[in-house]
């Protein structure tokens, strides 16, 4: 909403420094969006063109010599339109003009040689001022009205040297869609004078005849006056000043009354050509399915019993409250005018415009609501101006018919809520002055106001509605700023630690990304091994992201290919992000890693991350997390994208899979385009279920351990872990640890044969064992691994 | 032998040759050993009478502990020196880069949302989340948004089915906690969480975005008390010495509503491009939870009274950290990513 500061004038007094009002605007009224002067030129002046010649090296230029009453100037004016005795809005040297291809810059006018000849300013445009060229309707030089005096300030005559306010309205404040809305705003605020007075225009008795009736109820109340003999004209130039400011184009006097009316109202206005309805009698009603009616705007419209229509009881002359209709347009030879100020059913205006996708200042006010108190307000301004502007006579005889309850809500607050919702002690009398102040009748009695709110203000229903009038216009910098008490203690519940705890202990050495959910079906499914009920997005804004992930990994990889592009070639990111399906949505902590996790190059020393990197990454993990007796295996059946030798199920519980980790597949490798690169993912709902802190310490044995190392010969196929369960089934409760130190692979060991070198650590809580017991417990492991074919070597 | 000829001996023995501990180790065995001079004078003791066997034997004595002591500090020396040249043959240039491992980080959005919940937490308050993909009726019915009220039309909303819905702010979590809370207790909460408006992504528009909304219900908390609690928050965000202001607004779901502006951290209040002159910088919108809200989560609004804040977590980040535009929030360039440990 703009609001010329000029116009609001006129209807409230403004008693504090512009500025200042704007700064009490923005804390009790409506978000500013901007304050300036609508044109920012200054020293410009009102200049006749008194002689016009030919350049004599151009064939589209001309020399103007220009009469500015103090002094005369040649200037070199190459608009097509240059005319003699034309009055025009001269820049002359040293004037600054807004720089159009640098918004924000100026450029400084300076005398110039063009082609030869000396030019001591310019001619004007109003699209040169920085005003949109629309509001000038024609190319070339702008020549104001002949009247204007030579030498004056062209923006002080045109009305445009004012400052335009730009407001923000939330959904809530409609009635700040009129200048006389923004005007009672302003005067709550400043405690001010609201001035709506008029003299009406002197009305001539006559009757027009002309019946005006519904039959429907969505036409709620239907008000019209009938002017003659208006002349139509350009209008004066305070009006077209004030339909700029407002960012209306000026049309004519008529269209242009209605449409000023409505901005300073909020009330729309119709006017029609009276003397197109032909049969004097005007029908409101709800239109036939499939009825052709042609708009002023020459579009051929189809429409539904849902529009309202204006008729003359046999077609339709207007489309109402959202557009006319071309065959009652009023043009420039129309003599006699019937004008309308009407009420419709806001649901109506917002389908019928939605669905011929036809907005406009009126429509969008019908859709959010209108003051019923400028029904009649509106019609007798814009017939007072029609008298005053357009030469008219207005018939005293109004047509109306009216079904509208105007009657104020009544809203009850105590004084018990307003101190209690705002932590204030408020005085009664405080409170009435600012209900006073917003035009609000109120009464006292028993601790409790009774308010009745004036129609305008349909967003004021509940008493919290009054306590937000009352805080706002008192100001909340009247709020004192306190804490309140807290019985509880806060906390992070044992599972958010558990999830923070996460996110900083892999935070040491790998980067925490977040990425979008938001992706395609197959980088949504990439990582699947089976189906799952995907969530699917009906209204997606682009292809790629129509589906919410299953998996973070994809995102992941596109970082990874996004920071190799940016030379960043060790790259080493985790996600704790969710994985979405129609019936559930979990935890997910993700990781992909490629590179060099740690080097010192000067020694020769790297390590580059692989599978066994990854794994003890995840093994230390759960350590710290208090995670024992996970499996890290072969998975059962090959995990999609991965390498299917080098990746592994992490199972915990009764064999639950908790996660995977592994090398990228060469495929998906090839798919997001990166290097060698292992990745892991873990359910971290499942996984807090096997997270146990200690509760007390285990002992540490005092007596000694003893190691034993055995170099075995096994099949490669029997994996390390199965190779190490054999070996604990026997060894039980004094082996404490089994490592593996070597692995050999060797032709001397047969086809499909491998070494692994084991250290066995064995130790007792209660004794120091004897080297016999340590070889009895041998031989059975050893006998136990014969007995699976398992050979030691000597 | 006499003990001032010994003594000389051996220092000059000490003085002429060059000795390491192995051939002090020879010469002590020389001087010492059993083919030694003073093993020799003691040879000799068999023969003599008793008498002079005593002061021989003292003397022998004197000779073996004047040697021994001797050879010792001699040894003692040379450990010395020898460890002095170990440790040489070990330096090393200290100014050689150290191991480079890689350096880790957590994200910016992560740091933002950990300070905002554990400064909340210290104030009583508990984190809440829900669910992503939300229903209608907790995103929007729940908290006084009904169908074709207006203010959908303030959050293009990305819909799953006519139920379901990428939930638009993390405000529905409000409605889960009180709907679901069978002994309507008092709350006080802080629910971060991504939230998804239909919104074209551009410098300060993302279709993905963190949100933490607060809620706070009981039988007396006040606005006045909402904005105590805010300021605390902008002064834990922003500076000790900041300060805010409350301006008009609205949201369905709170009455009275407000936007809350934080002076310039940057200006301090005198105006500069980051506050576009004004000396406020617009950080979060905040209100009295509406009554319909109260009462359709079940809470009689005769009794309780409640306030709420939303803060987008991605802006917070944005000027606390001059980031210029939200999606490199998302792009994860690690050389922006890395500047935060």
């Amino acid at each position: 909403m703009l609001i010329p500061i000029e116009i609001l004038k006129k209807y409230v007094d403004i008693n504090v420094d512009l500025d200042e009002f704007v700064k009490n605007f923005s804390l009790k009224s409506a978000e500013v969006d901007s304050f300036d002067d609508f044109v920012s030129v200054k020293g410009l002046k009102v200049g006749k063109i008194i002689d016009v010649k030919n350049h004599p090296n151009s064939d589209h230029l001309h020399i103007t010599t220009v009469d500015l009453k103090d002094e005369i100037l040649e200037i070199v004016c190459g608009a097509p339109n240059v005319l003699v005795n034309k009055k025009v809005i001269v820049a002359k040297v040293g004037v600054n003009l807004p720089d159009r291809e640098n918004p924000g810059k100026t450029i400084t006018m300076k005398k110039a040689l063009i082609r030869g000849v000396e030019s001591n300013g310019m001619n004007c445009a109003l699209e040169e001022l920085g005003i949109d060229h629309k509001f000038q309707g024609y190319d070339g030089i702008y020549y104001l009205n002949d009247d204007v005096e030579i030498g004056i300030d062209p923006l002080e005559y045109l009305h445009l040297n004012d400052k335009v306010l730009e407001i923000e309205l939330t959904p809530n404040r409609n009635d700040l869609l009129s200048i006389i809305g923004v005007a009672y705003d302003t005067k709550a605020m400043l405690d001010s004078k609201i001035h709506l007075e008029f003299e009406k225009a002197n009305e001539i008795k006559e009757e027009a005849d002309i019946k005006v009736s519904t039959t429907t109820i969505n036409c709620m109340r239907y008000y019209s006056k009938v002017i003659k003999d208006v002349k139509i004209s350009e209008s004066p130039a305070w009006l077209k000043g004030a339909l700029m400011k407002m960012n209306i184009r000026p049309i004519n006097n008529v269209v242009d009354i209605t449409n000023y009316c409505l901005m300073v109202t909020g009330q729309p206005l119709h006017a029609f050509d009276y003397d197109e309805i032909k049969t004097k009698n005007i029908v409101v009603k709800m239109a036939e399915d499939g009825y052709k009616f042609t708009t002023l705007d020459h579009q051929e419209r189809i429409l539904t019993k849902d529009d309202i229509v204006i008729t003359d009881g046999e077609k339709p002359l207007c489309l109402g409250g959202v557009m006319g209709g071309l065959n009652s347009e009023v043009e420039p030879t129309t003599k006699n005018i019937f004008l309308e100020a009407a009420l419709f059913n806001p649901k109506n205006i917002k389908n019928t415009s939605k669905r011929l996708n036809l907005s406009s200042e009126s429509s969008m006010r019908f859709e959010k609501g209108i003051n019923p108190e400028m029904t009649k307000y509106a019609l007798d301004l814009a017939s007072k101006m029609l008298q005053d502007i357009a030469g008219g006579k207005v018939l005293s005889k109004g047509y109306y018919f009216d079904n509208l309850d105007t009657k104020d809500n009544v809203v009850k607050v105590k004084m018990s809520s307003i101190n209690s919702v705002l932590g204030r002690i408020y005085d009664p009398k405080q409170i009435e002055k600012i209900f006073d102040s917003l035009s609000f009748k109120s009464t006292f009695k028993d601790g409790e106001f009774t308010v009745y709110v004036p129609k305008r203000r349909g967003d004021i229903e509940t008493y919290q509605d009054l306590i937000e009038e009352i805080v706002r216009i008192d100001g909340y910098d009247k709020l004192d700023a306190v804490l309140p008490k807290s019985e509880n203690v806060g906390k992070l519940s044992p599972y958010q630690k558990f999830v923070r705890n996460i996110r900083h202990l892999l935070s040491y050495n790998m980067n925490e990304v977040i990425t979008y959910s938001l992706t395609s079906f197959e980088k949504a499914t990439y990582f699947d091994n089976e189906e799952h009920s995907l969530v699917k997005i009906m209204n997606p804004l682009v292809d790629d992201r129509v589906y919410m992930r299953h998996s973070s990994l994809p995102s992941l990889l596109e970082t990874i290919r996004y920071n190799l592009n940016r030379k960043t070639n060790n790259v080493f990111l985790y996600e704790i992000g969710r994985r979405y399906e129609m019936e559930k949505e979990d935890k997910i902590l993700s990781g992909a890693l490629t590179g060099i996790i740690s080097s010192t190059l000067w020694k020769g020393e790297k390590e580059e991350v692989d599978f066994f990197y990854l794994k003890g990454l995840i093994e230390n993990l759960f350590d710290k997390l208090y995670i024992k007796n996970y499996k890290i295996i072969k998975p059962s059946t090959p995990l999609k994208g991965l390498h299917p030798h080098v990746s592994a199920s992490i199972a915990l519980g009764k064999d639950e899979v908790v996660g995977f980790i592994g090398k990228l597949h060469p495929e998906a490798m090839k798919y997001f385009d990166v290097p060698e690169t292992y990745v892991f993912e873990l359910n971290l709902d499942k996984l807090f279920n096997y997270a146990h802190p200690i509760k007390t310490v285990k002992g540490i044995s005092k007596y000694p351990s003893i190691v034993r190392d055995l170099a075995l010969v096994v099949s490669e196929d029997l994996s390390s872990q199965e190779l190490i369960d054999e070996i604990k089934k026997v060894g039980k409760r004094m082996l404490t640890d089994v490592k593996v130190f070597d692995l050999y692979k060797g032709q001397n060991l047969g086809e499909g044969k491998k070494q692994l070198a084991l250290s066995l650590t064995f130790q007792d809580m209660t004794k120091t064992l004897e080297t016999t017991e340590i070889d009895a417990l041998i031989d059975a492991i050893l006998k136990h691994l014969d007995n699976l074919g398992i050979k030691i070597r000597m | 032998m006499e003990l001032e000829e010994l003594k000389r001996k051996i220092n000059e023995d000490f003085k002429t040759l060059k000795l390491n501990l192995q051939t002090l180790s020879e010469l002590r065995a020389q001087y010492l050993g059993k083919k030694g001079p003073i093993q020799e004078l003691l040879l000799d003791m068999k023969n003599l009478p008793n008498e002079e066997k005593r002061t021989l034997g003292e003397k022998v004595n004197a000779l073996k502990a004047l040697a021994t002591e001797l050879f010792e500090e001699k040894k003692k020396e040379l450990e010395k020196e020898e460890q002095l040249k170990k440790l040489e043959s070990e330096k090393v240039d200290v100014t050689l880069p150290g191991k480079e491992i890689n350096q880790g980080s957590i994200h910016i959005l992560s740091k933002v949302i950990e300070e905002i919940e554990d400064l909340f937490i210290g104030m009583g308050y508990e984190v809440k989340d829900g669910p992503e993909v939300e229903e209608d009726k907790f995103n929007f019915q729940l908290l006084n948004i009904p169908k074709d009220h207006p203010a959908r039309a303030m959050q293009d909303t990305f819909y799953v089915d006519a139920v379901r819905l990428l939930r638009t702010q993390t405000s529905a979590v409000q409605a889960h906690t009180m709907l679901e809370d069978e002994e309507k207790r008092d709350v006080r909460i802080i629910c971060p969480g991504k939230a998804y408006r239909r919104d074209d992504d551009d410098a300060t528009h993302s279709h993905e975005f963190t949100q933490m909304e607060g809620l706070v219900v009981n039988k007396t908390v006040s606005m006045s008390e909402l904005k105590g609690t805010l300021l605390s928050m902008a002064k834990a965000l922003f500076g000790e010495d900041r300060e805010i202001r409350l301006r008009p607004s609205y949201f369905p779901f709170t009455e009275p509503s407000i936007e809350v502006d934080v002076s310039c951290f940057k200006c301090h209040g005198k105006g500069c491009a980051l506050c576009k002159g004004t000396g406020w910088i617009e950080i979060l919108g905040a209100g009295m939870v509406n009554n319909n809200v109260l009462k359709m989560c079940g809470y009689d609004p005769n009794i309780y009274q409640g306030f709420a804040f939303g803060v987008g977590i991605e802006r917070i980040a944005m000027l606390k950290y001059g980031i210029e535009d939200i999606r490199t929030l998302y792009s994860n360039d690690l050389r922006q990513n890395k500047q935060f440990k």
